[in-house]
């Protein structure tokens, strides 16, 4: 065959399937979800969810009080921690910590684990509203030791509930769909 | 205040904000700093090390910061610090009000603060105020901003160096103890003195120092006012215009529309938006040299020369008297007739026939006691005895007009009088001066007594470094009066209460009554801790009704939530109108060039001239921002050959100033109006921007000077105004209808055929989102902007950006002249997003980054927003904004406190526009789908339509045809702007309405 | 046509010469193919230089655009658009002469077009390359502006496709591809001819691969003549529908003095006009300073005169149409801005549109002025400035008075602006420049084909 037949039979196509591998490759390895999902940072007090929402079965909301009040499930205070744990496990470190906490009026930086930008505004209310169990965003809470973020909570994921809410929705409830316009979660 | 506001100089600041416990004790449980909504919270108790700070600092600026790069999520995210122990009336999210009351000048108004996680970001009225409810001052709802000013105050400072509070308290009651040993008088140089618990605390410390001098001064008025009302009723009284009860009303040169007052705005423009044509509308004249935003919305407006005023005043009494049988009031028989005859004083717009009209008018409206006459607080003294002379004959006295005395023993002095004290200063005749307040190293520009740096006998108490204080050893910082303690009479009878809203941003920043009960205490008089006890401690003496079966801290309590406490008023001081004549016989005409200087409807007399929405606030008249021009006729201008933008030389006698020149259509020939507060010295935004007029002022404080020079001066400065173009040129776009036209059906629906579409309609399946507009009541006191850039994060651009017309404001009052130049009738039509239903705007982005929302808005998601800026190119009614440069992600805080956290901040190169307040609409729809319910009618009402003091933005839903809003989109004034683009805007107009006397038109 | 023969009519009814002299395959190979080989005179390199340092200067201020913001702009409320778009359009416009030279002229069997068909068709694509930076920089974030690609993202948003600007998008890099095709098609015979004539080892390497192993095999010439032959079709198509596209911007919208149905013919008419008055310009230039006088005769140059001064008519009637549909509307909006056309602040700029546009090339009436290097030269200069401020009338007029005079704004370009603007033209020469230096400016195999007893062998046959 002619060198020239050659080059423009192998060589070519050869390179542009190099090329095209690369784009490949750079993408897979740069999408966002890989950061988002499975976050799970140590936090400041070793507090087990599994120990507490698990095997205690204290529900979500004895501490996160403003699921159905605010836009924010929010942090307990640390006084909220202390209505058991002035009387219970007085004595572990941890729980010394609390009490210090209280004490001193210092403040625990919990760290982030769910983050939304800026521009999204999220609201619970209407989720928790509508019956929405916390465990389809934030995965299954009660068995984790160390919470880690289970959905990567991208527009898509929002949309894709919104649109066909059905799965997250308990049993037995009307199918409906969740807003899809912008101002439903940008302002 | 508890001690752990100490500090030591050089040590890192730190900012505090708590919420005052409901039962207001002071130093209540505070609430902690929450910027994150998830309860990121930094308790007070907290010492204040680096880390704290740091911490702080990421989270205060994310907001503004991340909003840009936020999309993408990077491996840290964060903290969350949740409050130790929670208050438990803070829920993170969820806004508090606290009830305070906002004053200026000899005005108290209550107000709401709405606040977010202690942190106060909007000011709104007090519903519970039966004169204004929900109503606040444009002023009260920018100052917000001035709250979170970077250039505040934040430690005392000796001789320009910072120390203790401590040390600050022990200097100023050393310098105390000497004058007092040495028997030198103490001087106390302060404003207007309205509460009544502040008064009492300059009552103790006149006890503790025998020779207290205090001198409360008002730089904005011209005190002709008040001389004539102190000879009228034998002392220092308030005079209040009761609209509302008034059929006629003549304005002489008053601008009681400015929106200053929303209670008179709003009574004004009840009288004004009649059912249908036949029924009962307040007439409105006004007499005036300088075109006011009040005169221009009179039925019929006389340019008559400032100067003249009085003489117009009393022609029309002599009218009245003459024609109309109106009795004038004893001893009066002697009234020296004016030697001009009215008609001489009429200029072009309306004339004799007007003036008939008026004086029958008046006389009628009499018979009911429904007349009444308002004068300019800055018109000089023969004006006002002119106007009173008039209510007395018309006996407006207690229906149309309010008068009680003075709430305190300290009521304001003249400039004569306050020049007089300042004099004695100059010469070192007190032992201490104490400057609280005011700035009369500004409203005395170069007088001798601030010619000195640092003087050791002066202590400045005040927000800001500014000019006075450079000319103090002692400076005290004072804290906001959203974090102070006080107390007001807002209206006869009617006690309001100031609450702080947030502890002092600053630890060593303190309320000035605190600074003063520090040096009484020093000086062995009544002790008390703290002024709110110090406050508590009075009403419980003398606010409480002794015979009440409430005990005192319920009624103290209830007073704190409500913010009012209803009393019964004082009984109103009796006129003896023979004192009037002397200053009537002062009454004359001069010929010449008359200079109006007038407070600032923007900055006052310059109290306000750091905030940046205040000083880009475009001028409800003239749309100029950034500065004063020389307003001149379009005569004078034409005579002098001066164009817009061009420099002159203004001089009466030995004082000069320099100033651009703007052209003011409707201005009367001969008149040149200038308004006080500009031209500062001091601090970041204020400095050099415009020109201080307190340099022409008089000893005599008189502020309609005549035989003014004025002189083209080479070179131009361009004035950055936000309206370039001011004829409709015959285009419909603002309706205005006299009640005769309105009658024969005119100005109704459109000529021309009904805009068609090919499309199929749009569905709406809940709610239909629109807004009505009644430009009858719209007064154009523009509140309605400032309250739009404090609920919706609007960045300020500066003047160069003005100029080259990039200024932000989601919504802009349209003022258009028609008629001739020399006496044009100026509308007013508030314009922001139509929210059309066809939107031109939404089908040219290239990535659906604005589109229509199923509930009827025209949504703008900012954060997919490229930039093409096609959307604005393709919006007929250029209500879009573009983020040009970066205006805010710089923003560090406190300046980035003021942000609502439920609005993005929006980043440079992203479109945005009005979404009617979507983030108020949205709760209110979650609210109602938790509770199970619809949205009900008028629970969304945006911030526009909150601030609107005339109320004539009505929001609502349109689908719901009994709401409101459908009820009045139905209304025979109804009409659309552009309606034959076919684009179907949610915002209905109302045409406006003038009451043209009859047989004028 | 035949060769050229010595005939007793007066000059002006001789048959055009597109060749002068004695051209064979072998001299015009010589004279063609060796500019690459040579080294360039001083001249190229001072001019290249200068127009290196425009583009450079241009670029910079790009950047600092980008980093500060559009603000640093001229652009404000009303006026969004001002040089940004005016130089898209501009730009867009330049090109399609080249590709109605080198594709539409082919189809109708042209031949005066085959020596200057690569030169323009090179240009068609520098100026697209110009013409596709502005629509990128000009947005508020242009690191995002790979949005209006309509791609599957995890967000489920998708373009607008009601856009103009979509179709845009579209219609330009269909543009961009298909003529870069065209073009590169053309060259790889001569690429060929290059890679066997080179002596040079790296330069035969880069031929080598340039020519995708070209070896003029008759099945080559006939694929060669096929696609050839396709893409000249497809071209056509685009240079008709490019600039109608992008009249869309403006006929779709709303804004008076946009909103008009003429603009699609209108701005096509108007893309050629100024595009032949560029080709007309470099031309000249190329002409002389690597003497093709005999490839590139004066006849080349009268052709494209005529063009010019055909279009221009075409121009005058297009304005004379628009003005006379705005007056026949009775839309008060449109009324005023014709009336700010020629009257108002900017007047001047519509008068200066007119005049460039419609007077001038009024002198190639004259055989004298379409042969006559200053004469066209000026003409060409005019018609390139005229057709930029018709842009500049049509964008920031329209826009700076609309519906509400309370909106209205006057629109005063900054040193930037220019800056980026100079940096265009500075672009457009250096690649142009480039191109003269390191590719045959002219198609030797299309020249070849009017040699003197050639032509029976082309397209498929022609008249035997």
């Amino acid at each position: 065959m002619h060198p020239y037949d050659r080059f423009a039979r192998w060589w070519l196509p050869v390179g542009g399937g190099a090329v095209l591998a690369t784009v490949l490759t750079v993408g897979w390895a740069t999408q966002p979800d890989r950061f988002a999902k499975g976050y799970a940072p140590t936090q400041p007090i070793p507090y087990s969810h599994r120990l507490h929402a698990g095997s205690m079965k204290i529900p979500c909301e004895y501490c996160h009080t403003g699921v159905r009040k605010a836009r924010h499930a929010g942090i307990p205070a640390v006084q909220t921690c202390m209505n058991c744990h002035a009387v219970t496990k007085t004595e572990s470190p941890a729980i010394r910590k609390l009490a210090e906490a209280l004490r001193t009026g210092q403040a625990l930086p919990w760290k982030r684990v769910h983050r939304l930008p800026d521009h999204v505004f999220f609201d619970h209310r209407p989720h928790v509203a509508a019956g929405i169990a916390c465990q389809t965003c934030h995965g299954e809470v009660q068995e984790m030791e160390v919470v880690s973020q289970r959905m990567s909570m991208r527009m898509g994921n929002c949309l894709g509930c919104h649109r066909d809410a059905h799965a997250a929705l308990p049993p037995g409830s009307p199918p409906r769909k969740g807003p899809e316009n912008c101002n439903a979660c940008h302002r | 205040m508890p001690d752990d506001t100490r500090r030591q100089p050089g040590e890192k600041t730190r900012y505090w904000i708590s919420v005052q416990e409901g039962t207001g004790e002071p130093g209540g449980r505070p609430a902690a700093w929450n910027e994150f909504p998830e309860g990121a919270a930094d308790p007070p108790e907290l010492p204040a090390d680096a880390l704290s700070r740091r911490r702080f600092l990421a989270l205060l600026s994310a907001s503004a910061a991340l909003a840009a790069a936020s999309a993408c999520s990077r491996p840290d995210r964060g903290e969350i610090v949740p409050y130790t122990e929670r208050p438990e009336e803070v829920t993170p999210g969820v806004p508090n009000f606290y009830a305070s009351c906002f004053s200026e000048g000899r005005r108290a108004h209550p107000v709401l603060v709405k606040t977010r996680e202690g942190r106060p970001i909007h000011v709104e009225g007090n519903d519970r105020y039966a004169a204004a409810p929900g109503k606040a001052p444009y002023r009260a709802i920018a100052e917000v901003l001035g709250l979170y000013d970077p250039d505040r105050l934040r430690e005392p400072s000796h001789r320009g160096k910072a120390v203790p509070v401590t040390e600050a308290e022990r200097l100023l009651a050393e310098r105390a103890r000497e004058a007092r040993s040495q028997g030198l008088p103490v001087l106390l140089f302060t404003e207007a003195v309205l509460s009544p618990t502040r008064a009492r605390l300059l009552a103790e410390l006149g006890k503790a120092l025998p020779r207290l001098e205090v001198v409360s001064y008002e730089a904005s008025e011209g005190g002709g006012e008040d001389r004539v009302l102190r000879s009228l009723f034998g002392g220092t009284v308030r005079l209040e215009p009761l609209p509302e009860r008034a059929e006629v009303v003549l304005s002489l040169e008053s601008d009681f529309l400015s929106g200053e007052d929303p209670g008179s705005v709003r009574a004004f423009a009840a009288g004004r938006r009649p059912e249908g044509p036949r029924e009962p509308m307040v007439r409105f004249y006004a007499a005036e040299g300088r075109f006011t935003l009040t005169g221009s919305r009179a039925d019929a407006r006389f340019a008559v020369r400032t100067g003249d005023l009085a003489a117009f005043a009393l022609g029309i009494l002599r009218l009245l008297v003459e024609r109309h049988g109106v009795a004038l009031p004893r001893g009066m028989a002697d009234l020296p007739w004016p030697a001009k005859p009215l008609e001489a004083l009429l200029g072009p717009g309306a004339g004799e026939r007007e003036a008939e009209a008026l004086a029958r008018d008046l006389a009628a409206a009499a018979r009911r006691g429904a007349a009444l006459v308002v004068a300019g607080g800055h018109l000089p003294a023969p004006v006002h005895a002119a106007a009173a002379l008039l209510n007395l004959a018309l006996g407006s006295l207690g229906r149309t007009l309010a008068v009680w005395p003075w709430p305190t023993a300290f009521p304001p002095v003249g400039r004569r009088e306050a020049e007089g004290a300042l004099e004695r200063a100059a010469e070192g005749r007190y032992g201490l001066v104490l400057f609280w307040g005011g700035n009369p190293a500004h409203a005395f520009p170069g007088h001798r007594a601030f010619a000195q740096a640092r003087r050791e006998t002066f202590v400045r108490m005040g927000l800001y470094e500014d000019e006075t204080a450079q000319a103090a050893a002692l400076v005290l910082p004072e804290a906001h009066w959203l974090e102070s303690w006080g107390d007001f009479e807002p209206r006869p009878g009617l006690r309001a209460l100031r609450q702080p809203a947030l502890r002092p941003l600053y630890p060593a920043v303190r309320q000035g009554e605190q600074w003063l009960l520090g040096l009484l205490g020093a000086l062995g008089g009544e002790k008390a801790e703290d002024y709110a006890l110090f406050l508590k401690e009075r009403w419980r003496r003398e606010e409480w009704p002794p015979a009440s079966p409430v005990p005192f801290e319920r009624f103290w309590a209830a007073a704190l939530h409500e913010g009012l406490v209803p009393g019964t008023p004082p009984p109103p001081p009796a006129p003896s109108a023979g004192a009037l004549l002397p200053h009537l016989e002062a009454a004359r005409s001069e010929t010449g060039l008359e200079l109006v200087l007038y407070p600032s409807p923007a900055l006052l007399d310059g109290r306000y001239g750091n905030n940046g929405w205040l000083q880009e606030w475009p001028d409800p008249v003239t749309k100029a921002t950034w500065g004063n021009p020389l307003w001149m006729a379009p005569a004078d201008a034409r005579r002098l050959g001066l164009k817009d933008g061009d420099r002159v030389r203004l001089s009466k006698g030995e004082r000069r100033l320099e100033s651009p020149v703007l052209v003011q259509p409707g201005q009367r020939e001969g008149v040149a109006a200038l308004a006080l507060g500009y031209g500062r010295e001091a601090l970041s935004v204020a400095r050099g921007v415009g020109t201080n007029g307190f340099s022409l002022l008089g000893g005599d404080g008189e502020m309609v000077l005549s035989g003014v020079e004025v002189e083209k001066i080479p070179g131009r400065q361009p004035v950055p105004t936000t309206q370039t173009h001011h004829r409709m040129e015959g285009r419909d776009l603002v309706r205005s209808l006299s009640l005769r036209e309105w009658a024969r059906g005119e100005g109704e629906g459109r000529e021309g055929h009904p805009p068609v579409s090919l499309y199929p309609d749009q569905e709406f399946p809940d709610h239909k989102w629109g807004m009505v507009i009644d430009l009858s009541a719209c007064v154009g006191c523009s509140g309605c902007l400032l309250a739009c850039q404090s609920e919706n994060n609007v960045p300020v651009v500066g003047p160069e950006q003005v100029l080259r017309g990039r200024e932000m404001h989601w919504i802009r009052i349209d003022r258009y002249y028609e008629g001739p130049e020399e006496a044009p009738r100026a509308v007013h039509s508030p314009m922001l997003c139509q929210h059309c239903d066809n939107a031109p705007c939404e089908n040219v982005c290239p990535v659906n980054a604005t589109n229509h929302s199923p509930d009827g808005l025209n949504q703008m998601a900012y954060n997919r927003c490229v930039g093409t800026r096609y959307c604005a190119n393709n919006c007929p009614y250029k209500v879009r904004r573009f983020n040009f440069l970066e205006w805010t992600a710089f923003k560090r805080e406190p300046e980035s406190l003021v942000f609502n956290p439920e609005v993005t901040v929006r980043p440079r190169g992203v479109m945005e526009k009005c979404t009617f307040c979507v983030q108020r609409i949205e709760e209110a729809k979650v609210r109602a789908r938790v509770e199970g319910r619809k949205v009900a009618d008028g629970e969304v009402v945006p911030a526009c339509a909150a601030a609107c003091p005339a109320e004539a933005i009505v929001f609502g839903d349109l689908k719901d045809p009994e709401s409101r809003v459908s009820k009045l989109a139905r209304s025979g004034r109804a009409y659309k702007v552009l309606e034959e683009l076919g684009v179907r805007p949610s915002v209905t107009y109302l045409a406006q309405l003038r009451n043209v006397p009859e047989d004028t038109e | 046509m035949s060769a050229p023969a010595p005939s007793p009519l007066p000059e002006e009814l001789t048959v055009p010469r597109y060749l002068e002299g004695e051209v064979t395959a072998g001299s015009l190979d010589d004279q063609v193919l060796a500019f690459p080989e040579r080294k360039p005179p001083l001249k190229w390199f001072v001019a290249f230089a200068f127009t290196a340092a425009l583009a450079a200067a241009g670029f910079g201020f790009i950047g600092y655009t980008v980093a500060t913001g559009i603000g640093v702009w001229g652009n404000n409320r009303p006026v969004f658009w001002a040089f940004d778009i005016i130089n898209f359009v501009f730009w867009v416009g330049i090109g399609h002469a080249g590709t109605l030279i080198s594709a539409i002229l082919f189809l109708f069997r042209k031949t005066w077009r085959n020596a200057i068909a690569r030169f323009s068709e090179a240009m068609t694509i520098f100026a697209v390359m110009c013409a596709g930076l502005f629509p990128l920089i000009h947005v508020g974030r242009p690191w995002l502006a790979f949005w209006l690609f309509p791609y599957p993202n995890q967000r489920a948003l998708w373009t607008n496709f009601r856009s103009p600007l979509l179709w845009d998008v579209f219609a330009v890099s269909t543009y961009f591809s298909v003529s870069l095709m065209f073009w590169y098609l053309g060259l790889v015979p001569d690429l060929a001819s290059l890679r066997e004539r080179t002596t040079h080892p790296l330069r035969k390497k880069i031929y080598t691969v340039l020519s995708l192993g070209w070896r003029g095999a008759a099945s080559h010439w006939v694929h060669y003549e096929k696609a050839y032959l396709l893409l000249a079709g497809l071209a056509t198509g685009l240079v008709l529908s490019v600039h109608s596209v992008v009249s869309f911007d403006f006929a779709v919208s709303v804004v008076p003095g946009w909103h008009m149905t003429i603009f699609p013919p209108y701005f096509v008419a108007g893309a050629i006009f100024a595009g032949f008055a560029m080709v007309v310009l470099v031309l000249v230039v190329v002409r002389e300073s690597m003497d093709l006088q005999n490839l590139i005769t004066l006849d080349h140059l009268e052709v494209m005169n005529k063009v010019i001064l055909g279009v221009s008519c075409l121009m005058a009637y297009s304005y004379f149409m628009e003005a006379f549909t705005a007056w026949y509307s009775m839309n008060p909006y449109l009324h005023h801005i014709f009336r700010q056309y020629v009257s108002g602040t900017y007047g001047w700029a519509g008068i200066l549109t007119l005049s460039c546009n419609v007077l001038a090339p009024q002198v190639f009436w004259f055989r004298r002025a379409r042969r006559s290097y200053p004469v066209m030269i000026l003409v060409a200069l005019c018609v390139t400035v005229g057709m930029w401020f018709e842009r500049f009338v049509i964008i920031v007029i329209s826009l700076h008075q609309d519906f509400l005079p309370s909106a209205w704004h006057l629109y005063k370009p900054t040193p930037v602006d220019f800056a980026i603007l100079l940096g265009s033209f500075g672009l457009f020469f250096t690649l142009v420049l480039l191109f003269a230096r390191i590719l045959p400016v002219i198609a030797t195999t299309e020249v070849k084909a009017i040699l003197p007893g050639a032509q029976p062998h082309r397209h498929g046959g022609g008249h035997e």
